[in-house]
């Protein structure tokens, strides 16, 4: 057998460690041959990755020897998009971080307005403008030395070192990027950083203290919550992220997998491809080793909170109101979570089923998730799951799950396929999943949707048209509870009249004694005329400020709106007193003061009139069915969605003959996105 | 032909050897501009030699030269015992010198000298090396004999310090870096090396003076370049001239700069200044003059101009991004300085949220006096911020903080020093409680002071009239009294038949009144140089007028931030004697402050902390148009 590499050749006894670390390392070293290749696949930059093993090649550095073997044995699956066009519209960046600088806020808007300048410069960006720069070619010997010491130094150096594990160090401290960002020299300044941060820290010696300390802070300071996509829509890069500040949870934990790095503790950047009951995916951080709790992700509709495990899988507020059905209507139930179908995590490392998969199956059956081959699918660590086989009607040599998402149906799993079968392991319950097959770059459907429910069993949807039942539906999206927990802020208020505008003398037309959901209605049983009408928040309200969406005190004789001058205590900017009086569930007022707020109409001087009821509407995700909008159902025939035809809503539910055990999408032709698949029983619309 | 090619080959390899080799260039055309006899000179790049040339006639400094072997071998010979782990850098300081109190600091401080505000007494070089002789258990080196002997010295250091294990020494490759200069951040010295930013370089430099030898180092950290250079002191200006700790002056290292680096005005300043220096060093005042007028023409007849030939008390030198200067001073008696400084400065409309967090007088008024219990949701308070255009009120419970739309209130500011402000205020008595000159001849009032200090927007202290600490703010038991009737009841307020002019400036009619100290720490203990304050009142059928002074060692102006921070302090207690303000904030983010101001005898430091946009390049929006980049101080007369 060969020496595949010597660390000098002038220099024999260097030939001994460098043969001895290979041969030691082999378990978590990718073999020889991977680093041969890897080193052929360089071409003219061979040579400074050969300086990086000489440079480590002393018996004392064995250990950064094996480090740097990890790193250029992988190296050929890793590249950085970049390029020209990409340095064009990163400038936003610079701009923002000008601007930042000189004001005290810089609001995501005023961001992307920066954003929509450089559109208007450049024209909207396509990805297709993108370079894929391989790193074998353009890693530097002084880059990945500078990168190996300094991840030594932060590992080596941190309290924990002697229970992060070399193997674990390699994967996830070790590495000069997290995904295809373009290369930079990021590691030393984010050391120096997190070296003011760590000693805040409770308990700095702690990895898991560090952990939540650092993640918590990384995610609270920068505040990244919008998508900024349109304007950057290829992967940032830290000095991106540094300057621009700007993004989704996938920049937020990008910037904090690199930070936490920095400083020695190994974490992984973890994501979930898609929600299983939601549109969209989500990124996230972990940390790796032994330092975690124990507990598993369900799945299930439970109140128990789970954003210590998964941020946003759950959006209970552990000191709100917890509806009990008897609070609900009986057609409304509350979405506590978001399921999780699939974990994935990025790895330097190749994840070999994968990299088999892309060797020998051609390139036009897998789709573009699953050409990435150093991501890992780490489920079992989040959620309970389980192995599912799925009998295809049509085959190919991969198969998919999808799972449903209003662009489409969005791959969350790969297996090879064994005659017309496919067994997919690892997979999230309690969620809605499509067999597919992949060709020319569409999904194609290869057997009816199903669910899996808790006790692993598939609940496969009927895709006929025949036999029919009726449903009523009174949403087109699934009912959460950060929009539950508006109702709140509207039990115990009140509705009053009097004949001043001071309300000198108030007279009480009506409470809500109870949580009201959407568009509610009291009769009022008052004869008398008033000149005066007012919503009474209240007393002193707790969780959120005074809000309500809509109110209409009702002529007892046309049962009209009243109109009148507007009274009441100032809402905050854009959310002002005539945003409860304006017919729109989608605005609100917000009382400007918080607490104890009060909005109404004042008729004018010699003008009164009865009210006969009053109409009122809680702050709402306007999901609900909304009268005058346009309507469309439709069910999966197994193909394709079939449409039951078009309404428009004459009040707040809509009625439909549809095929029974079917699964369907209502969608609001007058606009908003926020639409997912439901199936129906027992008078409810069921969400997935 | 064969000469004429051997000698156009000759030409042509002179020529690529000129363009290789820029620093060279630089050093001897300041050697030929200005008349250098002697210059001894080593130039490394890439760790590879790349110039060397020993002038023979310069004798050796040999007491100079061991120092500097000093400075140089310790730190990097402490850093060489840390990294081969034969000591911890981790130990504090503390195990060794029992008397640091400090058990923070740690033996890679030495290497990496941190800008402490805690512990800088310690730091100073000499003690730096005594600490590090003891560490490493060595005598003071005896040094070397000759200049080669000791650029080679110097040269192999700077290589070992290169290449072994350096994590601070980024590759020239072309990959670009998220935080360039990190590795200097906040640092008062590194490896024994002064500290330059310029763009987004970083430039290390040592400078040696006697009477008779100059010893400068340079090392480009970015482009990976050494330069040692020894020359004959002689006439030519140093660094450390005037007390300015300026690289820049050095025409040596300002010659090479200019080659390297991109070109700037600021060079042009500079080299301005050291011809005029070095012509009065050598007696042509005529030509001096010449070079100080155009240097105050370029510069728009700067202030700082008009001091260029002066002495400074203390004084930053160029102040790059994210640096953290210290400047020790000391005044042997009472001593007038001329203060000129420059920073970055933003503006910030949080005041409505907050604007009790800046500097600001707070009023409180109830009309409970002379019955004790009244209802503190009653008490009225009004805010008047430091030269601030809007006032703010609390008129009742109902309604939050905010600024006064519409009042007659009346209210002027005056600035009769730097350290004092005046307001005076006429109050409407329908804007007060009871809307009328109280029956009763009494209202019960307090008055707040609230003080920022560094950060503007953010309240240190409050002194308060009436109200004590741990009492409630609004209720009006805790308040003090005003009387308009007669004197002995409290604070009395006589009635003026001449109503003041309401401009921040007291008339004579004020005079009528006495004051009264405000003087409680309310919130946070106060030093009288910090802040004191007094108030006297007077009324008529009409307003009740308010006069307020208040002695404050910072005055801050609502609604400005200053981005850099400049700031003195008393050495032995700490407490901030006088800062760096802004007034105000335009289209460019820069400003200049010309202050005169007056400091006892006493140990002072001269404080400079700027942030990530204080530098050349990194200035948000266009530079300074003139050389301020920093601070100085300068003593005048009276």
């Amino acid at each position: 057998m060969a020496l595949l590499y010597t660390a000098s050749q002038n220099n024999a006894y260097m030939k001994i460690p460098a043969l001895m670390a290979l041969l030691t390392c082999l378990a978590c070293t990718p073999r020889k041959t991977t680093l041969e290749t890897a080193l052929e696949t360089a071409n003219s930059n061979r040579p400074a990755l050969e300086k990086v093993l000489k440079h480590y090649a002393a018996p004392a550095d064995s250990l950064k020897y094996r480090a740097a073997v990890f790193l250029i044995a992988n190296m050929p699956a890793h590249y950085g998009v970049g390029g020209d066009a990409v340095n064009r519209y990163a400038a936003v960046f610079d701009q923002i971080d000008t601007a930042a600088l000189l004001a005290s806020h810089l609001s995501n808007e005023e961001k992307s307005a920066y954003g929509e300048a450089l559109l208007d410069k450049y024209g909207n960006p396509d990805t297709t403008i993108s370079h894929h720069i391989p790193d074998v070619r353009q890693v530097s010997a002084g880059y990945l030395i500078s990168n190996i010491d300094l991840a030594f130094k932060a590992w080596q150096e941190a309290p924990w070192y002697k229970k992060v594990s070399f193997e674990n160090f390699c994967e996830f401290i070790l590495p000069y990027r997290v995904r295809d960002e373009r290369l930079e020299y990021w590691r030393s300044g984010l050391y120096n950083e997190m070296n003011f941060m760590t000693p805040n820290a409770s308990d700095p010696s702690n990895i898991r203290s560090v952990y939540d300390y650092l993640n918590w802070q990384l995610n609270s300071e920068t505040n990244f919550n919008i998508f900024f996509n349109r304007y950057f829509p290829f992967t940032q890069s830290l000095g991106d992220v540094v300057k621009g500040r700007i993004g989704s949870c996938e920049i937020t934990s990008f910037y904090a997998t690199s930070a936490m790095r920095s400083a020695g503790l190994p974490v992984a950047f973890d994501f979930i491809p898609h929600w299983g009951s939601t549109n969209s995916s989500h990124y996230m951080t972990h940390l790796v080793g032994d330092f975690n709790t124990q507990q598993l992700i369900t799945n299930e509709n439970t109140t128990k909170n789970t954003w210590h495990l998964v941020d946003f899988s759950t959006d209970i507020a552990d000191y709100r109101h917890l509806f009990t059905s008897a609070e609900l209507p009986s057609d409304l139930y509350i979405d506590y979570i978001r399921t999780i179908p699939k974990v994935y995590r990025y790895t330097f490392s190749v994840d070999t089923a994968l990299a088999q998969i892309n060797q020998t199956i051609p390139a036009t059956y897998i789709c573009p998730v699953f050409t990435n081959t150093t991501i890992r699918d780490v489920t079992e660590e989040y959620i309970t799951n389980t192995t599912v086989t799925v009998n295809l009607q049509i085959t190919a040599p991969v198969a998919y799950l999808c799972v449903f998402d209003i662009g489409g149906w969005q791959p969350v799993a790969i297996s090879r396929v064994n005659g017309h079968q496919a067994t997919f392991t690892k997979m999230g319950k309690n969620v809605v999943y499509l067999p597919t097959i992949y060709k020319n770059g569409e999904h194609i459907p290869a057997a009816a949707p199903f669910y899996l429910d808790s006790l692993n069993q598939q609940h496969v949807f009927a895709t006929g048209n025949t036999p029919q039942t009726s449903l009523k539906l009174i949403r087109k999206f699934p009912f959460y509870p950060y929009t539950a927990y508006h109702s709140e802020i509207l039990k115990g208020a009140r509705f009053e009249a009097a004949n001043d505008t001071l309300f000198t003398h108030p007279v009480l037309l009506g409470n809500i004694d109870y949580y009201p959901f959407y568009m509610n209605e009291i009769a009022v049983n008052i004869k008398n005329s008033f000149r005066c009408f007012r919503y009474v928040a209240p007393p002193n309200a707790n969780f959120e400020p005074d809000n309500i969406a809509e109110i209409q005190f009702r002529d007892a004789h046309d049962s009209l709106p009243l109109r009148g001058k507007l009274l009441g205590k100032p809402g905050v900017a854009g959310h002002e007193i005539n945003k409860a009086f304006d017919n729109n569930l989608d605005s609100y007022y917000q009382n400007a003061e918080n607490r104890n707020g009060w909005v109404g109409i004042d008729l004018g001087p010699g003008n009164k009139a009865r009210v006969g009821s009053i109409r009122f509407c809680p702050r709402n995700d306007t999901n609900c069915i909304l009268p005058g909008y346009e309507y469309e159902l439709f069910y999966w025939d197994g193909h394709n969605w079939v449409s039951l035809g078009v309404q428009i809503a004459k009040g707040y539910a809509l009625y439909y003959k549809a095929p029974v055990n079917g699964l369907y999408w209502l969608r609001c032709n007058s606009g908003g996105r926020e639409e997912r698949i439901f199936s129906y029983k027992d008078g409810k619309q069921i969400w997935w | 032909m064969k000469n004429i090619k051997f000698l156009f080959f000759i030409y042509a390899i002179s020529l690529i050897s000129c363009n290789s080799n820029p620093e060279k260039q630089a050093l001897l055309q300041a050697k030929a501009v200005y008349h250098i006899s002697d210059m001894s000179y080593l130039i490394a790049v890439n760790n590879q030699l790349a110039a060397t040339h020993y002038a023979t006639s310069l004798p050796p400094d040999t007491a100079l030269y061991a120092y500097i072997y000093q400075q140089f071998s310790l730190p990097a010979e402490l850093n060489r015992l840390m990294t081969n782990h034969q000591i911890k850098a981790d130990s504090t300081l503390y195990s060794l010198f029992p008397a640091i109190q400090s058990h923070q600091l740690k033996i890679k401080d030495l290497v990496c000298v941190p800008a402490s505000q805690d512990e800088f007494k310690l730091f100073t070089e000499n003690n730096i090396q005594q600490m590090i002789r003891t560490i490493l258990h060595s005598s003071p080196v005896s040094g070397t004999s000759d200049v080669e002997a000791l650029f080679n010295h110097l040269y192999q250091l700077d290589k070992t310090f290169d290449t072994e294990g350096n994590i601070y020494l980024p590759p020239n490759d072309g990959i670009p870096q998220v935080f360039p200069g990190w590795y200097t951040r906040n640092l008062l010295s590194f490896f024994g090396w002064r500290i330059f930013k310029y763009e987004k370089q970083t430039i290390l430099w040592q400078c040696f003076v006697n009477s008779k030898t100059t010893v400068l180092l340079l090392k480009f950290m970015d482009q990976h370049i050494f330069i040692a250079t020894t020359y004959p002191t002689g006439k030519l200006p140093s660094p450390f001239d005037n007390n300015t700790n300026d690289l820049l002056r050095s025409p040596i290292a300002l010659s090479v700069m200019q080659q390297l680096l991109r070109p700037n005005p600021l060079f042009h300043l500079k080299d301005l200044l050291n011809h005029a220096a070095f012509a009065e060093r050598n007696g042509d005042s005529t030509q001096a003059k010449t070079y100080y007028t155009n240097y105050r023409t370029a510069t728009g007849d700067s202030i700082l101009s008009r001091y260029a030939n002066q002495p400074a008390i203390a004084a930053t030198g160029y102040i790059p991004d994210n640096i953290n200067v210290f400047i020790p001073f000391q005044l042997d008696s009472t001593t007038h300085l001329q203060v000129i400084g420059g920073g970055q400065v933003m503006a910030t409309d949080d005041y409505n949220n907050a604007p009790y967090q800046y500097d600001n007088i707070q009023f409180f008024i109830h009309s409970c006096a002379g019955k004790p219990g009244g209802d503190k949701k009653d008490t009225r308070v009004y805010h008047f911020n430091y030269r601030f255009n809007k006032i703010g009120g609390v008129r009742d419970d109902r309604l939050p903080d905010s600024w006064m739309k519409q009042t007659r209130i009346r209210y002027g500011w005056d600035d009769p020093t730097d350290t004092t402000y005046v307001l005076e205020a006429a109050i409407p008595w329908e804007e007060l409680p009871g809307a009328q000159l109280p029956p009763s001849g009494l209202l019960c009032a307090n008055i707040f002071i609230g003080d920022s200090d560094w950060n503007e927007n953010q309240r240190e202290s409050i002194l308060s009239w009436a109200t004590k600490p741990g009492q409630n703010w609004e209720d009006p038991a805790t308040f003090g009294t005003l009387s308009f009737r007669k004197p002995g009841n409290g604070i009395y307020s006589p009635y003026t038949t001449q109503p003041p002019l309401v401009d921040g400036k007291p008339d004579t009619v004020w005079q009528n009144a006495a004051f009264s100290a405000i003087n409680q720490p309310y919130s946070n203990q106060v030093s009288s140089r910090d802040i004191s304050a007094r108030f006297k009142t007077l009324h008529d059928h009409h307003y009740l007028y308010l006069l307020v002074e208040v002695t404050d060692n910072c005055k801050n102006k609502t609604g400005f931030i200053t981005k850099d921070k400049c700031w003195i302090e008393d050495a032995s207690t700490r407490e901030l004697v006088w800062k760096l303000n802004a007034d105000s904030a335009g289209p460019t983010p820069w400003f200049i402050r010309e202050q005169r101001i007056s400091l006892p005898a006493g140990q002072y430091i001269l404080r400079y902390l700027s942030d990530k946009g204080y530098s050349n390049e990194g200035w948000y929006g266009k530079p300074p148009v003139n050389n301020i980049y920093g601070a100085a101080l300068y003593s005048i007369s009276k």
